[in-house]
C-alpha cells in the first residue's frame, strides 16, 4: 500500500509534522564463545526502519470567481511545496462538486454541454471544472499535460516535486451564463502525495 | 638432601687425630664421573705395624661424616635362630647345602635365580652360617681365626618370626660387642633387637644403641607388606638399583617391635600399616619412629626379614644384598673406589625459553637448556694399628663429582603437573612434537645427567582456548526524519583469553527484509527513490573507540561494508585477559522508506590467536 498523503482543498487542513523519536536499540543477552585456536561468533544484527514523513504545503482553500457578463472564470493558482526530504508525487486524487454552497453542481464533461445557451436552470445545475499542473512551476520534467476534470473518477498524477519546491495547479472550468444572482458553489479537491 | 645425616658412632663428629705424630696418613680424591664414584687412595707413612682402615665421608648435603663401605667384596657370618623346617639349594659355585629355614640368608645371597646367575649378592657376597646355640657357647671360635683376627666383615642375625626365642648368651653379647667396636658390620633381623613387655631379648637389647634404637615397653607392632624407599644412597643402589625415593616394594609381612628407630630409614611401611594396626608414633621427645623397615646407624643395622618365617621376596632379597653390602666397612687395602661418592645432584630445573609453532599449529618445539651440578664430598681416612688399636686420622680432602648432562624427559599432555619418568626424550636443547588435542596443553622437561638424577619439572602451559564475550544480537534503526536517523550502540567484544585475539569479519550479509548494496552504489543516498531505498543498503561495521580501549592493534581503520565483502577482513587485535574493545556499525542508506521496515544482518567475527 502506498503512503499517501490527501489533502482536502476545499476544507480546514491542519498541516502537522509528526516527529518520530527512534528507539534506542539494546543488547540482547551476552554469548561466550570458545574454541581453540580460531573461533567464530554470530551477532544477529536487526534493523529497525521508520518511514519518512511525507510533509507537503498547499492552501486549505482557494476561491474562484465565474463572471457571467465578462464570460470569464478567475482563480488563483494553486501553489503545492514538498518539504520531504526527498521528491514526492503528487496526484489528484479527486475533484467533486460538494454541498454548502448557494449551489451544488453537477460535474459534467466539457464537452457535455453548449456551455453558451445554457438555460438559468442547467446553469445553475452544470459545471465542468478541472485541474492541471501549472507548466514551469517546479515540477519535474515528466509532469502531466493533462486537466482532470472533476466528472472524471480516474485520478490524474501530475507529477513530481522535489525536496523544498514547489509546483502549482490551475483552475479551469466550463460554465453557463445565465445565473440571475450571486451564488457561492464549493468542491471538494483531494490531493495524494507519496514518495517518489 | 642430606645423603646421610647422622653423627659417628665410630670416632665422632669430625676427624681425630689420636695416635702418633710421627705417622702421616695421606688421602686423595679423584672423582670418577663415567664410573660415578670416587676413587680414594691413600698411604700410611708407618711401615712398622699392620693397620686396617675406615673411610670415612659427607656430601655437600651432610652436616656430619660417616663411615663408608671400602670393600668389593663381603664375607657374612649368619647366626640362625634354630628351628625345624629346612631347606635345600645348590649355590652359584655348585656347592649344595640343607639348612634350617631361618638361615636362607645363604640360599638367598648364592643361588643363582632369574635376576643373576650368581644370586642376589651378584657373587660380592659369601655367607657362612652357625646357629645361635653354638654361637652363644663359643662365639670368638666362629667370629675369629686362629690368629685372633676376625673371619668376618659382616655377622646377620637372623631370620625367624620372635628370632624363635633365642636370645644372645652374655658371651655372644659381649663378642658381637667387640666385632661391632673394630667397624665390622652387623646386621640384626626381625625381633632380635627387641624388649617389651611381649617379648624381650635382653643381651641383644643391650646393642640395640649401635643401631641407634630405643624400645616402646608396651608391644606396640607397625607393620604390613608394601613398603617404600625413603632414602637414597649406596644401600639402595648398589649392588642392587632398587629404586629413588619413592620406589615401592613388596616384602612377606613383617614389622617393627615397639622400636623406634633414631638413625637413617631407608625404607618404610606404607599405610595404612595392615599388620595389627599398628599407628606410626616417635619416642617421648618427639624424635624417631616406630615406622620403619630397615634403619642403619655408621655400621650395624636392623631389617624386619624374619617375620614370615624364612620367606623373602626378591625384592627383600634386593635390599638384605645391598644391606649386607653397605655394612662391610673395614678394608686392610689402600685404596677404594667409593661408590657411595656418587653424582646425587640433579641439573638445574630447565628453564624454558620458548615454544613456537608451524603454521597450523599442527607441530611446536619447545626450546630450554639446563646444566648438571655436582655433589661435592669430603673424605677421611683413619688408620687403625692392629696389634695396639692406636687410630688416627689422614687430613681432609674434597672432590665434587658431576657425571654430566644425559639428556631431557619430556612429556606433553593436558595435565598441569606431570612429572616425566626420567628416560631421556632428547639429547637436544629442543624439541618438536605434534601437538596434542584439545584446547590447551601442558609441556613437562625435566633435565637427567649420566647418574640418572632428574632435576625438578619445567612446566609450561600452553593455553589455545579462544574465549570471546559478544552479544548474541544487536539493533539499530533508521529514522529517516532524524537529522541523525542512523542510530545504533556499539558492539562490545572481551577477550577472556589469555594471549591477543584478532578480530575479523567473516562474513556480514542480509538475511531478511533488505539487500545489500555497496557503499559506492549511490553518490548520494539522500536523494534515492524510495524503490532504490527499499532495495537495499550498505550496512558496515569497524573498530570503534580505540582511545582507551583494549585494542592493540588495528588492521583496519574503515569500516567493512556487507557488499564489499568478499573474503575475511581483519579488523585488529584485543589484547588478553578480559581486554574489551568495540565494534561500531555504520551504514549508508535511502531516505525514502515508505513503511517500517524490520531488517535483519548476520555478523560473523572470527577470533584467532594472535601471536
Amino acid at each position: 500500500m502506498k503512503n499517501r498523503f490527501r489533502k482536502v482543498l476545499a476544507g480546514i487542513v491542519t498541516f502537522a509534522v509528526l516527529g518520530v523519536t527512534a528507539a534506542v536499540p539494546a543488547f540482547a543477552a551476552d554469548k561466550t564463545d570458545t574454541g581453540t585456536g580460531s573461533i567464530t561468533g554470530n551477532v544477529t544484527i536487526n534493523g529497525s526502519i521508520s518511514p519518512l514523513t511525507i510533509s507537503v504545503t498547499h492552501p486549505i482553500n482557494v476561491a474562484y470567481a465565474i463572471s457571467p457578463d465578462a464570460e470569464t472564470f478567475t482563480a488563483p493558482d494553486i501553489k503545492v511545496t514538498n518539504n520531504t526530504k526527498v521528491a514526492v508525487i503528487a496526484t489528484v486524487e479527486s475533484l467533486k462538486a460538494a454541498s454548502g454552497g448557494t449551489l451544488t453542481f453537477t460535474d459534467v464533461d466539457p464537452s457535455a454541454k453548449a456551455w453558451r445557451s445554457l438555460s438559468l436552470a442547467d446553469s445553475k445545475k452544470y459545471i465542468a471544472l478541472g485541474i492541471a499542473a501549472k507548466g514551469n512551476s517546479g515540477w519535474n520534467s515528466g509532469y502531466s499535460t493533462s486537466t482532470h476534470w472533476a466528472v472524471n473518477d480516474s485520478p490524474l498524477q501530475v507529477g513530481t516535486l522535489n525536496p523544498n519546491t514547489s509546483g502549482a495547479l490551475s483552475l479551469t472550468a466550463d460554465y453557463g451564463l445565465a445565473f440571475d444572482g450571486a451564488y457561492t458553489a464549493n468542491h471538494q479537491l483531494v490531493f495524494q502525495f507519496q514518495l517518489a | 638432601m642430606p645423603l646421610l645425616a647422622a653423627g659417628i658412632l665410630l670416632s665422632g663428629a669430625s676427624p681425630a687425630f689420636a695416635a702418633s705424630a710421627a705417622s702421616v696418613l695421606t688421602l686423595t680424591a679423584t672423582p670418577n664421573s663415567s664410573g660415578n664414584d670416587v676413587a680414594l687412595n691413600w698411604t700410611n707413612s708407618d711401615k712398622s705395624r699392620p693397620y686396617s682402615y675406615m673411610l670415612y665421608s659427607k656430601s655437600a648435603h651432610e652436616s656430619t661424616f660417616q663411615s663408608i663401605p671400602a670393600k668389593d667384596s663381603a664375607k657374612v657370618l649368619n647366626i640362625y635362630p634354630v628351628v625345624a623346617p629346612t631347606v635345600s639349594f645348590t649355590t652359584w659355585q655348585g656347592k649344595s647345602y640343607t639348612l634350617p629355614k631361618s638361615a636362607s640368608l645363604k640360599m638367598w645371597m648364592e643361588t643363582p635365580n632369574e635376576y643373576d646367575s650368581k644370586g642376589y649378592s651378584k657373587g660380592l657376597i659369601s655367607v657362612d652360617t652357625v646357629s645361635i646355640f653354638d654361637f652363644n657357647a663359643n662365639p670368638d671360635a666362629y667370629l675369629k681365626n686362629a690368629d685372633g683376627s676376625y673371619k668376618y666383615d659382616v655377622l646377620y642375625f637372623g631370620a625367624w618370626d620372635n628370632n624363635n626365642l633365642q636370645d644372645l648368651s652374655a658371651a655372644a653379647e659381649v663378642g658381637t660387642e667387640a666385632f661391632i667396636k673394630t667397624g665390622r658390620g652387623v646386621c640384626f633381623g626381625h625381633d632380635t633387637l627387641v624388649s617389651n613387655d611381649a617379648i624381650a631379648n635382653p643381651n641383644f637389647f643391650k646393642l640395640a644403641n649401635y643401631v641407634n634404637i630405643e624400645t616402646i615397653n608396651h608391644y606396640t607392632p607397625l607393620g604390613g607388606s608394601e613398603i617404600s624407599v625413603t632414602k637414597k644412597g649406596l644401600l639402595t643402589n648398589y649392588p642392587w638399583n632398587i629404586g629413588g625415593i619413592g620406589t615401592a616394594l613388596t616384602v612377606p609381612t613383617s614389622h617393627s617391635n615397639s622400636q623406634i628407630a633414631l638413625g637413617d630409614i631407608w625404607m618404610a611401611y606404607q599405610p595404612p600399616y595392615p599388620y595389627c594396626g599398628g599407628v606410626p608414633q616417635s619416642d617421648s621427645n618427639g624424635k624417631g619412629t616406630n615406622n620403619f623397615y630397615l634403619t642403619t646407624w655408621s655400621n650395624c643395622a636392623l631389617i624386619q626379614t624374619g617375620h614370615s618365617d624364612g620367606e623373602a621376596t626378591p625384592d627383600e632379597q634386593r635390599v638384605t644384598a645391598n644391606t649386607l653390602f653397605y655394612l662391610a666397612q673395614i678394608t686392610t687395602d689402600t685404596s677404594w673406589n667409593d661408590h657411595k661418592g656418587q653424582d646425587l645432584d640433579a641439573p638445574d630445573r630447565p628453564a624454558i625459553s620458548g615454544v613456537t609453532h608451524n603454521s597450523g599449529r599442527t607441530q611446536y618445539t619447545v626450546n630450554y637448556s639446563s646444566q648438571d651440578n655436582a655433589t661435592g664430598y669430603q673424605y677421611y681416612v683413619e688408620a687403625t694399628g692392629q696389634n695396639d688399636g692406636a687410630k688416627y686420622d689422614s687430613p681432609v680432602v674434597s672432590a665434587s663429582l658431576k657425571t654430566g648432562m644425559k639428556g631431557y624427559s619430556i612429556v606433553v599432555d593436558n595435565s598441569p603437573d606431570t612429572v616425566p619418568d626420567g628416560s631421556v626424550t632428547t639429547t637436544s636443547n629442543s624439541y618438536t612434537f605434534s601437538r596434542p588435542s584439545g584446547s590447551s596443553f601442558y609441556i613437562h622437561v625435566a633435565a637427567v645427567d649420566n647418574a640418572g638424577n632428574i632435576s625438578s619439572v619445567a612446566h609450561y602451559p600452553v593455553d589455545e582456548l579462544v574465549s570471546v564475550t559478544h552479544p548474541v544480537s544487536i539493533g539499530y534503526s533508521i529514522d529517516p526524519n532524524s537529522s541523525t536517523p542512523f542510530t545504533a550502540l556499539d558492539i562490545p567484544i572481551i577477550n577472556n583469553s589469555t594471549f591477543p585475539v584478532r578480530v575479523s569479519v567473516a562474513e556480514l550479509k542480509a538475511t531478511s527484509g533488505i539487500g545489500d548494496a555497496a557503499p559506492t552504489s549511490f553518490s548520494d543516498w539522500n536523494s534515492l527513490t524510495a524503490a532504490q531505498t527499499g532495495n537495499g543498503i550498505a550496512l558496515g561495521v569497524g573498530i570503534s573507540k580505540t582511545a582507551g580501549s583494549g585494542w592493540t592493534a588495528v588492521d583496519l581503520a574503515t569500516p567493512v561494508y556487507a557488499g564489499d565483502l568478499a573474503s575475511e577482513v581483519p579488523l585488529g587485535t584485543l589484547g588478553a585477559n578480559g581486554a574489551s574493545g568495540y565494534l561500531a556499525l555504520t551504514a549508508k542508506f535511502g531516505l525514502a522508506w515508505t513503511k517500517a521496515t524490520d531488517v535483519s544482518h548476520e555478523l560473523a567475527l572470527n577470533f584467532t590467536i594472535a601471536d
